[in-house]
């Protein structure tokens, strides 16, 4: 520890930077000087040991569609010369911690200081980035912020003092899986004939060497001739107009089908869009923006292409990572049975 | 999370989507870039016929995709 007072920049998406939802997160990369919103907080819990010379602030869409978007962002916040960068925390937001979690990565490895960010444990982001970096575990919404910015302020006061964690602080991350050297009593051949013994006499023992689990599904075999039997899948929260299944705007636990018996397009006349993860002005205007059936119906005609007669449909946001799992079986279930070869997935 | 369990199943799965990296990492194999996050299948700013043209080349690809036999993620432009 130390009375220094740290130069951060911290990044902020356009909605925690105050300046708009969903109709601004087209906003291209701009700072402004000194903290917004959760800055203030990150330098109030600092107790004076940061302060934050910048904001820099980026649109959620314009983050994940301009390739140029991070690199405007990276040098913007290298002009800063920080000692330190703090991202979010973005909680269970999508695209704001994909964001949150890649700029970290890249101004670690550009900058050699010290980063944090917070996520929730079902964000998707946590289990690709949790081992490159300290992440800070949050609750699902903003509501969490005055719990998990003070944590993700001590963490990074730790980082820039070099000193260890404690336990608490070591709870509050997510697992980056690395292994720690320790001194044993008992050497390596003593330890494993011990384990082999007890394994032997049916008592419990443990292994050194946890293995880890991979889930990873290779791709499906390649199909091909005409015609093909495909369905369309979206997660991008189209419904029947009125909503009569009752579908949520996110978190969804199920997945919903839409008939599309004798429709000659998808528009807005019998259908809406409800998710409340980006602004569906755009495909609710319509719905070929988001799948592609005018498409895909033309192609049947013309004999290329069978399409299953129902369109598979969610709102795919702050979906847990097992539900997403279970939708994905169940909707794979249904499909083999129909005898269905391919499927096309549209997502927002 | 949803084209890793379609593929698991023996059911390849174009995913048309913005986010590559995103899908990659939740066990997306068939990847397609879309348009834009708010309307990856078109576009507002093109006239209703090279809308139709943009859909049926994302939809080509897709096709191209699903025909493909591939032993890792890929991405088809």
């Amino acid at each position: 520890m130390s009375g220094k007072t740290y130069r951060v920049v911290q990044y902020l998406n356009q909605f925690f930077a105050g300046e708009g939802g969903e109709e601004q997160a087209g906003a291209r990369p701009h700072s402004i000087d000194g903290p917004v919103g959760p800055g203030r907080l990150l330098e109030e819990s600092s107790g004076g040991a940061l302060r934050v010379a910048a904001t820099v602030i980026c649109g959620d869409n314009r983050f994940v569609e301009d390739p140029q978007a991070e690199e405007e962002l990276l040098s913007m916040i290298a002009g800063f010369r920080p000692e330190a960068f703090v991202a979010g925390p973005a909680f269970l937001a999508g695209r704001y911690g994909e964001a949150c979690a890649e700029l970290c990565k890249a101004v670690r490895e550009k900058l050699a200081i010290p980063v944090i960010t917070g996520l929730a444990p079902a964000h998707p982001a946590v289990d690709r980035y949790r081992s490159a970096l300290r992440i800070v575990r949050t609750g699902a919404n903003a509501a969490d912020m005055r719990k998990s910015m003070p944590l993700m302020t001590a963490v990074l006061l730790k980082d820039l003092w070099e000193e260890e964690l404690s336990q608490d602080e070591q709870d509050a991350l997510f697992k980056r899986g690395l292994i720690e050297n320790a001194v044993l009593s008992e050497n390596a051949a003593r330890r494993g004939v011990a384990m082999l013994l007890a394994k032997q006499r049916g008592e419990t023992w443990q292994s050194e060497i946890p293995i880890p689990v991979f889930d990873y599904s290779p791709p499906a075999p390649p199909v091909t001739g005409q015609p093909l039997k495909v369905a369309l899948v979206t997660d991008g929260g189209l419904m029947l107009r009125g909503n009569p299944e009752k579908m949520p705007s996110g978190r969804c636990v199920r997945y919903y089908t839409i008939d599309l018996h004798d429709r000659a397009s998808l528009d807005p006349s019998w259908l809406e869009v409800n998710h409340f993860g980006y602004d569906t002005r755009y495909v609710a205007a319509d719905p070929h923006r988001l799948t592609p059936y005018d498409v895909v119906r033309d192609l049947e005609k013309a004999g290329e292409l069978t399409l299953h007669p129902r369109l598979f449909t969610l709102a795919g946001v702050a979906t847990a990572v097992e539900s997403a799992a279970a939708i994905g079986r169940g909707i794979a279930g249904e499909l083999k049975e129909a005898g269905i070869q391919a499927v096309i997935l549209t997502s927002t | 999370m949803i084209a890793k369990e379609l593929d698991r199943a023996g059911i390849p799965t174009a995913h048309i989507c913005t986010m590559l990296n995103v899908s990659k990492g939740m066990g997306g194999n068939r990847l397609i870039p879309s348009r834009s996050v708010l309307h990856p299948t078109g576009d507002p700013e093109l006239s209703p016929d090279e809308e139709y043209s943009l859909r049926l080349e994302i939809v080509r690809n897709a096709i191209r995709a699903l025909g493909a036999d591939i032993q890792a993620p890929q991405v088809f432009e």
